[in-house]
């Protein structure tokens, strides 16, 4: 079947460029976006130097015009430090706010409730864009707390839910109501690896949140069936090899180029219909974002056609996959963007700069 | 988003013909090329001789093949005339009795619900629905439906709302082809609501597709009545000239295929201004007097005051140019090609 796909957005990316130009660029990730298919990709902010100050986003930007090659988004990221000043500067120009509750790549990390509630009331005081949330286990339970205690005010993004646990108490709140705008995100790699690939992986099945137990794929697989899962976010984190061979690897893997296959998998597998896979990878995401795609801005993916995933053909700078090897159906044959043929199937073929910022 | 269909309708691309009909849904012109039609054609044209020799080979054509008809929307030359073909290839004809509106769709079963009932007793399932883009529900429920049983239903579209009506732009052109031998080199002039009517958008559009060398496209209508500009710039960009007028005297001398459509009043704001315009758009006698002496008056009927008085209609049939009937018969014809073609049948 082939599907004309409208306006495909990866909510979860980190780029690189700027301070971490060694690992990847924005001219390359955004190329390997269009590979894999999107219009648009939302950029994190704890790439150095933190997109936490307007003097740091006005850099992120002016780069990013100068070399994006699809449409793109960016988050202004919650500072420890106290940035919520900032916030209404930043908020027209930015997709959300993102805060990291627990600790990953980069030094971000808002910790304490107090905070993390001051940090969601200043940005709904500036903005009713959403915030995106880094929580694990417990910390989803405070988040929904906050999110009651302001009376539905607050819309959350839950990144990278990876777990039985988390996924059931979101579903309970969505269920029951009264927090505000919840919406769900989950990798792929937690829906097709386990912890017990981490061995045959090495450095390369590491990432935040972590791979978990067959029992967690299992509930995700669930809740993204029954629409719990509102979007598949690749959480597209390129590292060199030679930092993943390192002695102290870094945490993260890409994955804008796999995301679309492996969901084309699922529909092969019948485990989705494809309708769904369009709500996953476009359409609740563009709800969720307040997004309308520009006029024919378009993926055409031939969701019958498989191929086997591999290194040396990857557009993403530091050219490897956690799933090289793999199996997987859906050919990306074109990506059009305000009715340019930006990527043909083959190559990318609009100039450095062509990609905008959806928030203007 | 269209309408109130789902997501589905729009996110589905059908398979292009690409010389091989079996299996593939028929929902838009843009499905063939100029190699396809000419392979479509030439079934057609021998479909034709073998009916009117009353061939009972047809027979084996589709026999065994059971199509399902679901119209939504009132129809006669369109019902009939996939039941006739069918019928003539041998096939099988079901409906539900009574009409859809005896169907469980009274009962309020959704659109995708009612087509994959359809698809689990039908080979082809024939759909008119009056919203834009229902036969690519239809396609994508039905390519879900096949997977899941091991079988292949198609959908053939009878027309979706003022979208499309690939089969009677088929019909459509093979007149033309029947009547001049082929489309370059025509002056082909279509008159009347050319802002809402789908088988002059489908027409023009097929014409496009199929590369006419060296014809010229007239557009005959009120201001407010104009072809659309995403067809004209579509037509254009496959080099075929195109002319717009309000004058049917302008281009009536050169015209060699007159296609001529209904004006309908309600798509005027007053009486005062559709009287103003509507005697323009009368095909008379008088009219057809002014006309080349070899070129083809067509119509895809029904029609109603916009050939005149029954006595114009008396006048207008008898003269050898109109084709208009012999536009309904190969109706017949392309859709049995369509249907067999499409069922698999050895042609």
């Amino acid at each position: 079947m082939i599907l004309n796909i409208p306006g495909m957005i990866d909510p979860h990316v980190h780029l690189r460029d700027l301070d971490w130009a060694h690992k990847a660029t924005f001219a390359s990730e955004t190329a390997a976006a269009l590979a894999g298919g999107y219009w648009a990709i939302f950029d994190m902010p704890n790439t150095p130097p933190n997109t936490t100050t307007r003097a740091a986003l006005d850099l992120k930007l002016a780069r990013m015009a100068e070399s994006a090659v699809c449409d793109y988004g960016i988050y202004f990221g919650a500072d420890q430090g106290g940035n919520q000043y900032e916030y209404s500067a930043a908020a027209p120009d930015v997709v959300g706010m993102k805060m990291y509750c627990n600790a990953t790549t980069g030094t971000l990390l808002i910790e304490y409730r107090q905070e993390r509630t001051d940090h969601a009331f200043q940005w709904v005081a500036a903005t009713g864009k959403p915030v995106a949330v880094h929580a694990e286990g417990r910390t989803v339970e405070e988040i929904l707390d906050i999110m009651k205690m302001m009376h539905g005010r607050l819309r959350v993004h839950f990144c990278h839910i990876s777990t039985r646990a988390e996924i059931a108490m979101l579903r309970e709140a969505k269920r029951a109501g009264g927090y505000g705008g919840i919406s769900i995100g989950v990798c792929p790699h937690h829906l097709y690896l386990t912890q017990d690939d981490v061995p045959r992986l090495g450095a390369y099945g590491l990432m935040k949140p972590e791979l978990k137990t067959s029992a967690d794929v299992e509930a995700l697989w669930d809740a993204v069936i029954d629409g719990t899962v509102d979007v598949i976010e690749s959480d597209h984190a390129p590292h060199t090899r030679a930092e993943k061979e390192s002695d102290r690897p870094p945490f993260g893997v890409p994955g804008l180029e796999t995301t679309l296959p492996l969901m084309g998998l699922a529909v092969h597998d019948h485990r989705i219909t494809p309708e769904r896979l369009v709500a996953l990878l476009a359409t609740n995401a563009q709800r969720i974002f307040d997004l309308t795609p520009p006029r024919d801005t378009v993926t055409v993916v031939d969701l019958n056609e498989s191929y086997t995933i591999e290194d040396a053909k990857l557009l993403t700078a530091p050219g490897w996959s956690p799933f090289a090897g793999m199996k997987v159906w859906g050919k990306v044959r074109e990506v059009r963007i305000r009715g340019q043929v930006a990527y043909d199937g083959e190559r990318v073929i609009v100039p450095a700069g062509f990609g905008e910022n959806v928030a203007r | 988003m269209i309408n109130s269909l789902p997501l589905t309708a729009t996110i589905y691309q059908p398979h292009a013909i690409d010389g091989d009909f079996v299996g593939k849904h028929i929902v838009t012109v843009e499905q063939f090329s100029r190699a396809d039609l000419t392979t479509l054609f030439a079934w057609v044209s021998d479909l034709r001789t073998r009916v009117h020799a009353h061939d009972r080979s047809l027979l084996d054509l589709c026999a065994g093949k059971v199509m399902a008809t679901l119209f939504y929307e009132s129809s006669t030359r369109t019902d009939m005339s996939f039941q006739a073909a069918m019928l003539r290839l041998g096939g099988e004809v079901i409906a539900t009795s009574g009409g859809v509106q005896f169907s469980s769709v009274y009962k309020g079963e959704n659109l995708a619900d009612t087509l994959r009932a359809v698809g689990c007793y039908a080979d082809a399932l024939v759909l008119r629905h009056p919203e834009v883009r229902s036969s690519y529900e239809a396609a994508y429920q039905l390519d879900l439906l096949g997977e899941k049983l091991g079988t292949r239903p198609v959908v053939i579209s009878g027309g979706d709302g003022v979208g499309e009506h690939p089969t009677q732009a088929l019909l459509d052109l093979y007149t033309i082809f029947d009547f001049k031998g082929s489309a370059d080199g025509l002056n082909i002039t279509l008159v009347g609501d050319l802002v809402n009517g789908r088988t002059v958008h489908s027409l023009a559009k097929l014409l496009a597709l199929h590369g006419a060398t060296g014809t010229r496209l007239n557009f005959v209508a009120p201001p407010a009545l104009r072809m659309p500009a995403s067809i004209l710039n579509l037509v254009q960009a496959h080099g075929i000239a195109t002319y717009e007028t309000d004058a049917l005297e302008d281009v009536l001398g050169d015209t060699d295929v007159l296609y001529w459509t209904r004006i309908q009043q309600e798509r005027f704001a007053s009486r005062a201004a559709y009287d103003a315009i509507a005697d323009h758009f009368i095909m008379t006698p008088d009219v057809l007097q002014r006309a080349k002496p070899d070129m083809i008056l067509m119509h895809p009927l029904p029609r109603k005051h916009e050939m005149g008085t029954p006595a114009d209609h008396a006048l207008l049939d008898a003269d050898p140019r109109s084709v208009y009937f012999h536009q309904m018969h190969n109706g017949m014809m392309v859709r049995m090609a369509v249907l067999a073609a499409t069922l698999g049948a050895r042609l």
